[in-house]
């Protein structure tokens, strides 16, 4: 067998951890020279003046303060809760990981993980250094869930590509030290007298080559994954990941975070379908896919762009053409997988969540968390008809700031944006009192039914408070839906 | 154009959605790309001043005023504390909302007044005087614009202080010391500094090893040598030939109960390079007095200065510490830089012990050879040539200059000089006839006349050598002598109590002090000791008067001698038992060193001499006071001989006549045949007519 090649990775994984460790020390050499340099002040003064003088006693202090900063914080680490597949479940899913490892040439990782996240992982458990310990591969549902097989082998061939590469032992130091870094940049950050400057451009500096020699690795991974599943595949997967990521981070901390909070648990997956298939999407989940599609290349990215990536794998660009299944059959029990994905987020302890269908959403578990919301303002909306919206929207400067619970940090945009969304939920409610159906499909606008009629309270209140619906067109919709 | 939304990793846009068209401004941009919200007040706070806000200037400054939109959470809580009125406070209650929220701003007071703003927040009334912090926002634009400048002003301070430091840490300053009595120039990279006489410069210098040289006005070069700069010494001095008295003394600063132990000050005499570490107070006076801790019962403290007097001091304080040859070297040098001024050069035979004759000789002789019309300088040159066996090489070298000048007044008087005996006053004779106008000439006569014993005529040649020049010096003794012997012991009383009246200088009005004591003895006057008790001897340290007392034979309390020890109590002891008892005298003798040997008067000590002598040639007390003798070596050897076989020579003949008085004495004491011991006893009353220490002695000391 021979092993493929990691033409992308320009520097040996010894050569890229001395490089970053030389950094690292280099942080502290810098931070130590300056210690001394500002202790040598009051040295100097009590040496050559016999006195420690304003100047002397202030750089005492300044070499405190950065000492202070610099000095390593070793946090222990905290009991991952997460817990490897059973190694009986999944077989599927296991012997495509075999087999792709033996392409390789490189040993099965010994511990497989499902995530709740458009994301993978390569690492290795309870090593030392990367010396030791267990080597572990993590996938992400929504990955079995939204890309087909030969994608699938793909993540699993880029993960299995970091073991290959050595990044799986170089990775967890190189976190280790970027946070060293940050934290020690945090903590000098806002020094009035400009003595972080040097720490941060040395900062800058290092964060740009352990950058780089992230992005290097990554690309070195595409390429192993293109050597498995060929370059079309390897590319369809990427711009798919790409794609994906945003969609389930709006999904899951939009939709799903607020209904598992309130006590209650979902069909993960399924909710995504929904999401994914929705033909109208509401306009803040619009906003928020566009911000993250438009969303231009950070500085601080440790990963390469998706043009990057298509480019290093011979693409100007890449479609992908709508799947035509998914990868989900490689797992046993979709609904098992989802459990356990999702514990990993709970606190120990919860209460337990009470199972709800995506269809059930509004009417169980959205409605009750709106009625929750509206209980202190009862007063502001105490008497009010559906027909007064317009009246309370017209009044938010006044009514506005009696429902801030608390201090208010918000502007008055943010705060009429806010008291629009009360005055929907508290709309949704009133026409659920009305005998209407509330249905809350994921990413779609909220859906108020009744006999055939259609209401978006939600919607329409943005419409008023926007000026784009006038309060006679919302009268009238009212009137047609027979409030 | 619109650029689209900026990241937003603080979630600022969430909170004032308003900012994002402000957005288009790209410092505002980058200001929210950077998750800073304080960065972001500020970008809008400048793009604001700067009209960068276009058509949302309005929203803009709404915004600005209203700063909780801008908080950043708190990293920890603020400390508020003050002692005595400095620490930290909390001042103001801005932009106060309904809700009971207000931006407040951190300072730092003194006396409870504010003078720095640290940090804003947004605070709550907590009941009492405690707050409810809920944020940090960002300081507003006077408080801002107060802050950066005191912090400006601050950091300028710090690094004007660093760099004061680093300065210091690369530099010394260079203390030129010149202890001479003329001005000296200094040049040192490439710096050319000017010294006043006994006076001091200064210039500062860089780390480093440079060349140093000295000169006088007229560029004779005194001095040169590499001077090493080191920094973090409080004293790098550079001391002209060595010359000048610097020194460096611990203060003790103590509680009035409390004796701190004395301890003698590092003197820099001698040494031209100073390098001196640890002085606190370096060419400036120390405090008076000093608020001492109770847990400290003492404070020392150090102290570098210069001691006024110039080389004089430098040299006496050398030769006090029994360090003689530096001391004679040290005025070798002076003399030699000062171009052999006359006044130098006899100022620095002060500090002759006899033991570098050679040298001595040599520096006088370069000195008659530098001002061969300088009188004093060829009488001193004659007297130590003689005095070192060079008698007739000093008359031949004369009596050539003489003959080749037969004109020259002072030649004559210098051929006449050296002749001894009858031969030498009847020289001297002819000189002072042939020139009457010429003062060395009489003076010499008339001393001559009384060390002859022809004290009438001696009086009478005094008379004329005071009428040609009333300052006259060293006529007191002799002429007060003579009229005691002539039985005008009142005159002589006069004459010495108008001269310690009249007399400006301390050393020849404690001398005329003295011989009126003497005098008045001798006559059988009453209050012997008066003109002494109107000198002030403040400055001449603590035993200065008792020494003078009893170098004058007067009678004090012995108890008063319990307040010193060591060599300086047997030094007064001998002093004050020597007329009465030679042998407990010669035993004081054999412990005193030769510097405090040369502290007794002549007379006394060439007496001990003699005497001891007399006894034993080869003891201890003669040995110690031969080694501090002020006769000369040959004049010494002659005295030894003279005592222990009878020898006679020129050089016990040309001795000072109380000097050689006790030289009489001791021989008298040695003499078998009694006509001769009579006699030769007579000559020592005769010469020591003051009844000095011969005469004394004479009538005190118990028969051999």
């Amino acid at each position: 067998m021979i092993r493929p090649s990691l033409a992308p990775l320009r520097r040996p994984l010894a050569g890229r951890a001395a490089l970053a460790l030389a950094r690292w020390v280099g942080l502290y050499a810098m931070g130590v020279a300056i210690v001394l340099a500002l202790l040598w002040v009051p040295w100097a003064q009590v040496h050559y003046e016999r006195h420690v003088g304003f100047s002397g006693v202030a750089c005492v202090v300044a070499a405190l303060w950065i000492a202070f900063a610099l000095v390593p914080r070793f946090s222990f680490k905290r009991p991952d809760r997460a817990q490897p597949v059973p190694e009986t479940a999944h077989p599927k899913l296991r012997a495509l990981i075999s087999d792709v490892a033996r392409a390789l040439g490189e040993k099965e990782p010994e511990e497989l993980y499902l995530l709740a996240d458009v994301n993978a992982f390569a690492a290795r458990r309870g090593a030392f250094f990367g010396l030791g310990g267990r080597s572990m591969i993590g996938i992400g549902l929504p990955l079995l869930s939204a890309l087909e097989e030969d994608e699938v082998r793909a993540v699993v061939a880029h993960e299995i590509g970091h073991h290959l590469s050595g990044d799986v032992l170089l990775g967890p130091f190189l976190h280790r030290t970027r946070m060293a870094v940050a934290v020690a940049l945090e903590r000098l950050d806002g020094s009035s007298f400009w003595l972080n400057l040097p720490f941060a451009l040395y900062g800058r500096a290092f964060m740009r080559l352990t950058r780089q020699v992230s992005r290097e690795q990554e690309l070195a991974a595409d390429a192993v994954s293109r050597r498995v599943v060929g370059r079309d595949a390897a590319a369809r997967t990427l711009v798919a990941v790409e794609r994906l990521a945003p969609q389930w981070t709006v999904y899951f901390r939009g939709e799903v975070l607020p209904l598992v909070d309130s006590g209650h648990r979902l069909p993960l997956l399924e909710g995504f379908r929904r999401f994914l298939a929705e033909a109208e999407l509401r306009r803040d989940v619009t906003e928020v896919l566009n911000r993250a599609i438009e969303r231009a290349p950070a500085e601080h990215d440790t990963h390469p762009s998706l043009e990057e990536r298509l480019a290093a794998l011979g693409f100007d660009r890449m479609s992908r053409p709508p799947p035509s299944g998914s990868a989900l059959s490689l797992l046993d029990s979709v609904a098992r997988a989802e459990h356990e994905a999702l514990d990993v987020i709970l606190i120990p302890g919860h209460p337990p969540l009470r199972e709800v269908s995506w269809d059930d959403a509004g009417e169980v578990a959205w409605l009750a968390m709106w009625r929750a919301r509206l209980a202190p303002y009862a007063s502001v909306f105490a008497r009010s008809t559906p027909r007064d919206a317009p009246s309370l929207l017209a009044r938010w400067e006044q009514l506005g700031s009696s429902t801030t619970r608390g201090i208010s940090l918000l502007s008055p945009a943010a705060q009429k944006r806010s008291f629009e969304d009360l005055v929907g939920v508290w709309l949704a409610t009133s026409l659920h009192d009305r005998g209407f159906r509330i249905d809350a499909p994921p990413g779609a606008e909220t859906r108020a039914t009744k006999d055939g009629a259609v209401l978006l309270p939600e919607a329409l209140v943005r419409k008023l408070g926007s000026g784009e619906l006038g309060v006679a067109g919302y009268v009238a919709l009212l009137e047609a839906a027979g409030v | 154009m619109a650029l689209g939304r900026p990241n937003d990793p603080s979630g600022i846009l969430s909170r004032v959605p308003e900012l994002e068209p402000l957005a288009d401004e790209p410092s505002i941009r980058r200001a929210i790309e950077r998750g800073k919200p304080h960065g972001v007040y500020r970008a809008l706070f400048w793009a604001n001043l700067l009209r960068r806000t276009g058509a949302n200037a309005e929203v803009a400054r709404t915004l600005l005023a209203d700063r909780r939109l801008f908080l950043e959470p708190l990293r920890g809580a603020p400390t508020m504390a003050t002692m005595n009125g400095v620490g930290t406070m909390v001042y103001g209650r801005d932009e106060q909302r309904p809700d009971g929220a207000y931006v407040t701003t951190l300072f730092l007071v003194l006396i409870f007044v504010p003078v720095l703003p640290l940090a804003a927040y947004l605070v709550a009334d907590g009941g009492g005087r405690s707050y409810r912090f809920f944020g940090k926002a960002p300081l507003g634009a006077f408080t801002y614009a107060w802050s950066r400048l005191a912090m400006l002003g601050v950091l300028g301070a710090v690094l004007l202080g660093v760099g004061s430091t680093f300065w210091a840490s690369r530099h010394a300053t260079l203390h030129l010391v010149n202890g001479l009595p003329f001005p000296v120039v200094a040049r040192v990279a490439g710096a050319e500094i000017s010294v006043p006489p006994e006076g001091h410069a200064q210039a500062p210098l860089e780390v480093g090893t440079y060349p140093l040289s000295v000169r006088t006005l007229d560029g004779r070069l005194l001095e040169e040598q590499a001077l090493e700069v080191r920094a973090g010494e409080d004293v790098l001095a550079f001391n002209v030939l060595g010359a000048a008295p610097i020194y460096r003394e611990s203060v003790v600063y103590a509680a009035s109960s409390y004796a701190p132990p004395s301890a003698e000050p590092d003197v820099g005499c001698g040494n031209s390079v100073i390098h001196w570490g640890s002085v606190d107070y370096a060419f400036v006076e120390p405090p008076r007095s000093m608020s001492l801790s109770s847990s400290h019962a003492t404070e020392t403290r150090t102290h570098a200065d210069v001691v006024p007097g110039g080389w004089r001091i430098c040299a006496s304080v050398l030769a006090s510490r029994g360090r003689i040859a530096e001391a004679l070297a040290l005025s070798t040098r002076v003399a030699e830089a000062s171009d052999f001024a006359t006044e130098v050069v006899l100022t620095a035979l002060a500090f002759d012990d006899g033991s570098a004759a050679a040298e001595v000789l040599a520096m006088l002789d370069r000195a008659r050879a530098a001002h061969p019309e300088v009188v004093e300088l060829h009488r001193v040159y004659q007297t130590y040539a003689i005095r070192d066996g060079r008698r007739d090489e000093v008359r031949a070298d004369y009596d050539a200059r003489a003959l080749a000048s037969p004109e020259s007044a002072d030649l004559a008087y210098l051929a006449a000089r050296p002749v001894p005996g009858p031969d030498g006053l009847l020289a001297l004779e002819q000189v002072a006839a042939r020139f009457p106008e010429h003062g060395y000439a009489r003076r010499a006569h008339a001393y001559a006349l009384w060390a002859a014993g022809r004290c009438a005529e001696s009086l009478t040649a005094w008379d004329a050598a005071v009428a040609l020049d009333a300052d006259t010096q060293g006529s007191d003794a002799p002429r007060a002598a003579c009229l005691v012997r002539l039985g005008r012991g009142g005159e002589a009383l006069a004459l010495l109590d108008r001269e310690v009246d009249e007399t400006v200088d301390p050393v020849l009005r404690t001398s005329a002090a003295l011989l009126y004591a003497s005098a008045a003895l001798a006559v059988g006057a009453a209050n012997p000791s008066g003109p002494i008790r109107r000198i002030d001897f403040t400055d001449a340290g603590p035993s200065a008067q008792i020494h003078a007392m009893l170098e004058a034979r007067l009678p004090i309390e012995m108890s008063r001698l319990s307040a010193f020890e060591g060599e300086e109590r047997d030094l007064l002891e001998l002093l004050a038992v020597a007329a009465l008892d030679p042998d407990r005298a010669l035993a004081l003798a054999e412990a005193l060193s030769p510097t405090a040997v040369r502290q007794l008067p002549p007379e006394l000590s060439t007496l001990l001499f003699a005497e001891a002598v007399r006894r034993d040639p080869s003891s201890v007390a003669a040995a110690h006071l031969r080694a501090g003798s002020l006769i000369g070596r040959v004049p010494t050897v002659a005295v030894a001989r003279f005592v222990t076989s009878g020898e006679a020579s020129i050089e016990i003949d040309d001795l000072y006549p109380p000097v050689r008085a006790g030289v009489w004495l001791a021989r008298a004491r040695a003499e078998t045949d009694p006509v001769l011991r009579e006699a030769l006893t007579q000559r020592a009353l005769d010469d020591d007519a003051l009844s000095q220490w011969a005469a004394a002695a004479a009538g005190g000391w118990p028969a051999p």
